[in-house]
C-alpha cells in the first residue's frame, strides 16, 4: 500500500514538473518589487489581493474590504507608480478570480468562464515592463513571489508564499535611461595657423588640451546604448575647416583641421574608435551620424564623456565666423 | 484499474508535452531587440525615427501594429508617405489606410500610429524596421522619458516598450573666428649705390660701401620684401617716392621699362617673385627697369587677387648718370605699403 501510495505522488509529481512550463527571459532583471503577505494595516505599499487566511484560503479584490481578509494581503512596494488598477494601460492580471470576495482563483492564461474578476499589477509608468509568471517551487528568475495556489491552473485555493508548491512569480523591469549635455555653446576663439586650439565652454578657446563638454548617459537597457554624433564641421558660408576624418591623429599646425576625441569614465560606456585615440577624428556631417562611445549592457551606471575639439587653419582660410552645430543622440537597445 | 490509469496518466504527459495537444491558450509573447533611433532628442523639434523591433511569434496577415508614444510627443501630420518598412531587408510597401494586396495600411491619430498587414505575412524572429524620415516628421514630447509601446494582434498580441531620453537641448553650437591677416616685412631700410659713374651701371646694395665708386656693377638684389595674406580678394603692394634727388638736381626716371644704357640719366627698378602666389605688376615685372612714383603718387609694383601664401619679392635697383649729370649727394626714400583687400 506504501508503495503504492509513493509511486501514485512520483507519478503525480512527475506529471506537475512537466505540466508546468517555466517562463524564462533574457533581459537582466533589476529587482525593485518587493512583495509579502502582511497585513492590511501593517501595509505601507500596495495591496494586490487580499486572502481569508495564510493558506487553503480564499482570495478578493484589493477593492473588497472583508474584515476578515485583513490580516493576509499581498503588500508590494519598491516601485514608483505601482498600482493594482486594471484600468490602467501597462498592467499585468496575474490571477483572476471566480468573484470579488471569498473567490477561488485561476492562472491568467486560464479562460473558466467563472472567472470574470481580474486581480492586476500594474505600473503608471509605460517603461515598466510586468511580467507574471508561474512557477513550481520558487520564483527563481523574478522580482518576488505574489502568493501560492494550491491547484495549478484553475479552481485553486491560494495561501502565502510558502503554502503551496505552485507559485505565483512577478518582475518589473522598470526602464531607465539618462543623458545629458554639460554645455550646449562652446567656441575656440581665434584660430591661428601657428598652433592647434581647443574649444571651450566660455567660447574664448585654449591652446592646450581642455575638455570642451560632456555627456552623460546611463540606462539599463539590456544590450546599451549607442551614442552617435551627427553634425558638419566649422563653415563660414561654403567655406569649410576641413574635418580631420575617420583616422585619429593630432592635426598639423597651419593645416586646417577640425575634429574631437572622447575619454569615457565610469559605467559601462566607453569610446569607440575613431574618437577613443590620442589624437583627434571627425568623419560625421549633416546627414551622417558616427557613433562616438557605445555600451554592450547597460546595468543603470552613469558614463560620463568628456569630449574634446580641437582646430586649426592655414594662412590662407578666409578671415570670417566659422561655426557648426553637433547633434548627440543615444539610442539604447532593450 | 490503477495500472491503467497510471498508463493513461503518462500518455497523457507525453501528449501534452510533445505538443500533441494544445490547451487552446495563446501567451503574448514579448518582443526583443527594440530600439529607436531618434536623429535630435531635443524636446519640441521634429526627428526622424528608427524603430527596430524583432518579433519572435511572427505577423500574420491582418494583423495590427500599434505604435503608442507618451510623454506629449506628437505623430501629427505623419503620413504613410513619410514611413517605410522593413522586413528583414525586404521593403514593404505602406500605404494610407486600409491595407490593399500586400501592402500595408497605415493610420495615424496622433500620438498613436497603426499599422496593419496585408496578405504576406512575416515570419518568426524576423527583424521589423520602421523608419520615419519623411517630409512630416514626430514631434519630441516634454524633456523626461518618452516611452514607445508596441502592441497590437501581432503575433499572440505581442508587446514590447522602449525608452528614450528626451533633454532640453541635444545641440551643441560650436564657434570660431578666423581673423583677416596680412604679413609684410622689408628686408633692408636702407640701400647704397656708392659713387656713380657713367662707364656702366650701378646697382643699389644693402650695405654702405663709403666713399666706393659704383661698388655693384652687376644686377643683384637690394632688398627683399614678403608679403602673403588671407584676404578674400588678395593684396597689393605699392611703392611711392620720387628718384634720385640732390637738391633740385634729378636722375630721370624711366616712365617705361627700359634696359640699362650708362651714360645716360637713369633710375629705375625691377622686380622678381618667388613662392605664394603674388606677381610682379608691369612694369616692374619685366627684364628691363623703371620707375613709375612720385613723392605724392603711388606706384603698385606687386599683387596677387586672391589669398596667398606669402610670396618674396626680390628688388633690385638700377641708376645711370650721364656725363653732365650735376655732381653731388642724391637720395630718395621710398616707401612701401601692402594692402589687403578684405
Amino acid at each position: 500500500m506504501f508503495y503504492h501510495n509513493n509511486k501514485k505522488y512520483i507519478v503525480y509529481f512527475v506529471s506537475i514538473l512537466f505540466f508546468i512550463v517555466p517562463v524564462y527571459y533574457s533581459k537582466a532583471a533589476f529587482p525593485g518589487l518587493l512583495c509579502s503577505v502582511t497585513t492590511s494595516v501593517a501595509c505601507t505599499g500596495t495591496v494586490l489581493l487580499r486572502m481569508s487566511g495564510s493558506t487553503n484560503a480564499h482570495a478578493e479584490l484589493p477593492s473588497q474590504s472583508t474584515a476578515n481578509y485583513n490580516n493576509n494581503v499581498v503588500c508590494c512596494t519598491g516601485l514608483a507608480g505601482l498600482s493594482n488598477s486594471c484600468l490602467a494601460n501597462n498592467k499585468e492580471i496575474f490571477a483572476r478570480l471566480s468573484g470579488v470576495t471569498n473567490a477561488h482563483v485561476e492562472r491568467n492564461t486560464e479562460s473558466g468562464t467563472n472567472y470574470t474578476e481580474n486581480a492586476c499589477l500594474a505600473s503608471t509608468f509605460a517603461g515598466d515592463e510586468i511580467t507574471i509568471g508561474y512557477q513550481t517551487s520558487n520564483c527563481d528568475g523574478y522580482d518576488t513571489t505574489l502568493f501560492s495556489m494550491g491547484s495549478t491552473t484553475t479552481n485553486s485555493q491560494v495561501g502565502i508564499a510558502t503554502a503551496y508548491n505552485n507559485k505565483v512569480c512577478a518582475k518589473v523591469f522598470s526602464q531607465s535611461i539618462s543623458f545629458n549635455i554639460s554645455d550646449n555653446s562652446v567656441g575656440f576663439g581665434n584660430l591661428v595657423p601657428t598652433g592647434l586650439r581647443y574649444a571651450t565652454g566660455d567660447g574664448s578657446g585654449s591652446s592646450s588640451e581642455t575638455e570642451s563638454y560632456n555627456i552623460t548617459v546611463s540606462t539599463n537597457a539590456p544590450s546599451g546604448y549607442g551614442l552617435y554624433v551627427r553634425g558638419d564641421s566649422l563653415k563660414n558660408g561654403s567655406v569649410t575647416i576641413d574635418p580631420i576624418g575617420g583616422t585619429n591623429i593630432t592635426p598639423s599646425v597651419g593645416s586646417k583641421a577640425f575634429g574631437i576625441r572622447a575619454i569615457a569614465t565610469g559605467g559601462v560606456g566607453s569610446a569607440v574608435s575613431p574618437y577613443n585615440g590620442t589624437g583627434f577624428a571627425y568623419d560625421a556631417t549633416s546627414s551622417n551620424a558616427t557613433v562616438v562611445g557605445t555600451a554592450t549592457s547597460g546595468d543603470g551606471t552613469t558614463t560620463t564623456y568628456s569630449i574634446r575639439t580641437v582646430a586649426t587653419i592655414d594662412s590662407l582660410l578666409d578671415p570670417g565666423n566659422y561655426s557648426t552645430d553637433l547633434t548627440y543622440f543615444v539610442t539604447a537597445n532593450f | 484499474m490503477k495500472k491503467i490509469t497510471s498508463a493513461l496518466l503518462m500518455v497523457g504527459i507525453v501528449v501534452f508535452n510533445f505538443g500533441l495537444f494544445s490547451p487552446g491558450v495563446a501567451v503574448a509573447a514579448s518582443l526583443t531587440s527594440l530600439s529607436d533611433t531618434v536623429s535630435n532628442l531635443t524636446t519640441g523639434v521634429t526627428a526622424s525615427h528608427v524603430i527596430k523591433f524583432t518579433t519572435p511569434t511572427g505577423i500574420a496577415s491582418g494583423e495590427t501594429i500599434i505604435l503608442t508614444f507618451d510623454n506629449s510627443t506628437s505623430t501629427t501630420g505623419v503620413t504613410a508617405s513619410d514611413v517605410t518598412v522593413l522586413d528583414d531587408a525586404t521593403p514593404i510597401t505602406v500605404n494610407a489606410g486600409a491595407p490593399s494586396g500586400a501592402n500595408w495600411g497605415f493610420s495615424n491619430a496622433s500620438p498613436v500610429i497603426t499599422f496593419t498587414t496585408g496578405s504576406g505575412t512575416v515570419a518568426s524572429s524576423s527583424a521589423i524596421t520602421i523608419t520615419f524620415n519623411g517630409t512630416n516628421k514626430i514631434t519630441n514630447g516634454s524633456v523626461g522619458t518618452t516611452t514607445l509601446h508596441i502592441s497590437g494582434t501581432l503575433g499572440n498580441n505581442d508587446t514590447g516598450v522602449l525608452s528614450m531620453a528626451i533633454i532640453s537641448n541635444g545641440v551643441i553650437a560650436v564657434s570660431a573666428e578666423v581673423l583677416g591677416s596680412i604679413t609684410f616685412s622689408v628686408s633692408s631700410n636702407a640701400i647704397y649705390f656708392g659713387n656713380l659713374r657713367t662707364s656702366g651701371p650701378c646697382f643699389a646694395q644693402n650695405t654702405n660701401p663709403g666713399n666706393v665708386t659704383c661698388p655693384t656693377v652687376t644686377e643683384t638684389e637690394a632688398f627683399n620684401m614678403t608679403a602673403g595674406t588671407n584676404a578674400p580678394t588678395g593684396y597689393s603692394i605699392s611703392v611711392q617716392g620720387g628718384t634720385l634727388t640732390s637738391g633740385g638736381n634729378t636722375i630721370d626716371a624711366l616712365a617705361s621699362n627700359t634696359a640699362s644704357s650708362p651714360g645716360t640719366e637713369q633710375f629705375g627698378l625691377r622686380m622678381t617673385a618667388t613662392g605664394g602666389s603674388g606677381t610682379v605688376t608691369a612694369p616692374y615685372s619685366d627684364a628691363g627697369y623703371a620707375y613709375t612714383g612720385t613723392t605724392s603718387t603711388a606706384a603698385q609694383v606687386a599683387s596677387h587677387t586672391g589669398p596667398s601664401a606669402v610670396t618674396t619679392y626680390s628688388v633690385r635697383y638700377l641708376a645711370n648718370i650721364a656725363a653732365l649729370t650735376e655732381a653731388g649727394s642724391y637720395s630718395t626714400s621710398h616707401t612701401y605699403v601692402a594692402t589687403g583687400n578684405f
